[in-house]
């Protein structure tokens, strides 16, 4: 069973609170800053501006990121199925960015990060249309519709 | 000082000189940002009587200590300059992405002056400032200007821009960013045409320090009560159109160049017919959970075809029923245009309606024109929208703005606003209020100085008569004094003004951002001060009494049938009122107690 946040784009407005909020949890200690460049979510646009992604890790199942890292900084929980990034191994090299499909990994100050679902997540309490959710993995499956990939 | 960067952005377009210096605390302070700090700026250093096209008119873009922030609504800057339509001070403020980035990139203010050889844009990249060429996008649209600026390598570059409207000085040129967000009013799209400048590309990837976080984390509850309310459901659903409804109900839906306040079509330009005909989607700007935007298309069936951001309330009525035209498809279309121009929808409506009604006069011919003219031609309307934007045949003279015209063909009393700007959409006539309003605003006919509607008509949070004078002065000095503050601050007015607490709200989040305690009352101390400065600016430029007026349609003939019916605007008898509470003298000045007071130098 894993947690994650699911996106669902029908509900997105493109305000981008959850980029700014997800920036205050990861501000340098002592510091409250929004900064969406260090944000672990991040909101895109389509060229014709009419279909918005929010890009957050989906804690795949095989992690392409996982697989494409030369030094093992990046591993799956076995418990939560959450990828996780050990900061002092990661050597900047850009691998997982590259293998991400889905464009959920990012470089801050030139190490890797990506959501590794906080207890509560601020990003889902931030969003006020609704569109991200915290969910098991399970509960995807049952309700399918809860999550529709979308790829910017 | 968190909330604010910190830094001011000069950029000579003359000798190509770029640089940075600090923001002193003491003018973020007095003036905040916005609105406030640019006006302070341009106070502080214009050749107050340059022209207003000239290289050495001042273009200020700024955000406030607020943008980017968890203030509701954050995501907002403004334009500050000496405008080419009003011969005033003006500021005219814009949301989308655009002014976020901005604020990243690490600046509150940019200044530009001087002007380019050649066209230019300027690409801000963090601390890499550059100006490069722009021939190559001179002469684009505003659509394709930020496709082209955004494709290959600036795909995460936001930007403002110009249209062939700024490029030919259009007096009520716009500055538009992202998709259709336009800086619409007073024409500071002319003055950044003037310089050269076709475009400001921007991308950061610094934050906004705040002081005190758990204000903003309870705001995200507030905000979600906000969305939740009932007008607050009313305005994500069907967007600012919404007011179409309420302003028809209440007769004062400028119709026909302001003959009448009430629009037979206008369930045929509605909120619900957008959503009926033309709606894509919803959508925000950045930090806004309101979800007021609309993004549209037009049918395949229809005659007209497009698609892009709107229209918004103001432009159903200056494109709608402000020309008579009832028709969804052909509104949209005018607005895209206009959008693509880069040019204000509600002056281009006001030059429209000001030209329509000479035309039934005949005081324009279809020799001036080369064309008819009749009410509700959108057709017609369309050829004149492009002329304008292209200052081709009539166009060159409409252009000019609508007063301009006016005079011109012999009948000044047909153009509906004042200062040289046209009226927004509310008719004064059945909101009297709003008269005073337009007509003491510092930039002439706009509804962004402040708006009476929320207490005048929705009777929020106590019913008033909206036809008398009893009242009105206290009631618009402190909108005014509010929206000053508001503009300032780098959020939008609409949260704060579907509240009845909003201001004390924006005072909690004012303090939470910058560490600095304020309550309600100093906010609107500040507004005050900044709503002086103005006033103070446009008097060194000659402006007192003798230009705060409205047309005789609004003061002398009387409201046509329905609510309000055969009222007229009493403007003298608010006017003497309102500028002994403004502490200002008999001509409308301010005095030097007053000014001395507010702490203006």
């Amino acid at each position: 069973m894993s947690k994650r946040i699911a996106f669902t784009e029908e509900n997105c407005t493109n305000c981008h609170l959850c980029s700014m909020y997800c920036s205050l949890v990861f501000s340098e200690q002592g510091k409250y800053e929004y900064r969406p460049a260090i944000s672990r979510i991040r909101v895109s646009e389509s060229d014709d501006q009419r279909t918005y992604a929010a890009h957050v890790c989906l804690q795949c199942a095989e992690p392409a990121c996982m697989d494409a890292c030369p030094v093992g900084a990046i591993t799956k929980d076995p418990h939560t199925g959450v990828v996780g990034i050990d900061s002092w191994q990661c050597t900047g090299c850009e691998s997982c960015v590259d293998a991400c499909e889905f464009d959920c990994v990012f470089m801050v100050e030139d190490v890797a990060v990506k959501c590794e679902v906080c207890d509560d997540p601020l990003c889902v309490k931030a969003c006020a249309a609704h569109a991200l959710h915290l969910v098991e993995d399970d509960q995807v499956d049952e309700q399918g519709e809860l999550y529709r990939e979308v790829r910017i | 000082m968190k909330g604010w960067m910190g830094k001011i952005l000069r950029v000579n377009l003359t000798t190509g000189e770029i640089v940075t210096e600090p923001l002193d605390p003491r003018l973020a302070q007095g003036y905040v940002g916005g609105r406030g700090l640019g006006t302070k700026l341009l106070y502080d250093e214009l050749d107050i009587n340059c022209d207003p096209l000239g290289p050495e008119n001042m273009l200020i873009f700024a955000t406030g200590p607020l943008t980017l922030t968890g203030a509701l609504s954050s995501g907002r800057y403004m334009v500050v300059t000496k405008s080419p339509l009003t011969g005033t001070i003006c500021s005219s403020n814009s949301g989308g992405y655009f002014p976020a980035a901005f604020k990243t990139a690490g600046y509150d203010v940019l200044i530009l002056t001087g002007k380019a050889e050649r066209p230019v844009m300027l690409v801000i990249d963090d601390d890499r400032v550059t100006i490069e060429d722009a021939a190559s996008i001179w002469g684009m649209d505003t659509k394709e200007t930020v496709s082209a600026i955004r494709s290959e390598k600036r795909k995460d570059f936001y930007v403002a821009c110009i249209g062939p409207a700024g490029e030919n000085l259009v007096r009520y040129a716009a500055i538009m960013n992202d998709d259709s967000r336009a800086a619409a009013r007073s024409g500071v799209g002319a003055v950044m045409g003037s310089k050269n400048l076709k475009a400001v590309a921007v991308r950061g990837t610094k934050g906004v320090a705040v002081a005190d976080p758990e204000v903003f984390l309870k705001s995200l509850v507030i905000s979600d009560h906000v969305k939740e309310s009932d007008l607050g459901i009313a305005f994500g659903e069907f967007g600012t159109p919404l007011f179409v409804d309420v302003m028809n109900a209440n007769n004062i839906m400028p119709t026909k160049n302001f003959q009448y306040g009430f629009f037979e079509d206008g369930d045929v330009i509605n909120g619900a017919e957008i959503i009926d005909r033309t709606l894509v989607r919803g959508k925000s700007c950045y930090g806004c959970s309101m979800n007021c935007g609309r993004n549209t298309r037009l049918p395949e069936d229809s005659k007209y075809q497009g698609s892009g951001d709107g229209p918004e309330y103001e432009t159903c009525y200056s494109l709608g029923s402000n020309i008579l035209v009832g028709d969804l498809d052909a509104l949209t279309k005018m607005n895209y245009i206009c959008n693509e121009m880069g040019m204000d929808t509600m002056d281009a409506g006001s030059v429209l309606g000001a030209v329509m009604e000479l035309y039934e006069m005949g005081n324009i011919t279809d020799t001036d024109l080369g064309y008819s003219l009749e009410w509700g031609d959108a057709d017609g309307s369309i050829r004149l929208l492009y002329q304008i934007a292209h200052r081709e045949g009539f166009g060159d003279v409409a252009a000019q703005g609508g007063e301009h015209v006016a005079v011109e063909y012999g009948a000044p009393d047909v153009f509906m606003g004042s200062k040289g700007q046209g009226f927004a959409g509310y008719h004064p006539r059945g909101m009297v209020g709003q008269g005073l309003l337009y007509a003491t605003s510092p930039e002439g006919g706009n509804h962004t100085t402040g708006n009476t509607i929320q207490r005048e008509i929705n009777g929020i949070p106590e019913p008033m008569d909206p036809f008398t004078a009893e009242g009105k002065p206290e009631l618009v000095i402190s909108r005014q004094n509010e929206t000053a503050f508001v503009d300032s601050a780098g959020v939008c007015v609409f949260p704060y003004m579907l509240m009845d607490n909003g201001i004390e709200l924006l005072a909690e989040f004012y303090t939470a951002a910058t560490g600095l305690k304020h309550t309600e009352g100093d906010l609107r101390r500040i507004g005050e001060r900044i709503f002086n400065l103005e006033r103070e600016f446009n008097r060194r430029l000659g402006f007192a009494k003798k230009d705060d007026t409205l047309p005789k349609r609004l003061t002398e003939e009387p409201h046509t049938p329905g609510i309000g019916e055969g009222n007229v605007v009493p403007l003298a008898e608010m006017l003497d009122r309102y500028y002994s509470l403004r502490g200002w003298d008999l001509d409308g000045l301010p005095t030097e107690g007053t000014l001395e007071s507010l702490g203006i130098e």
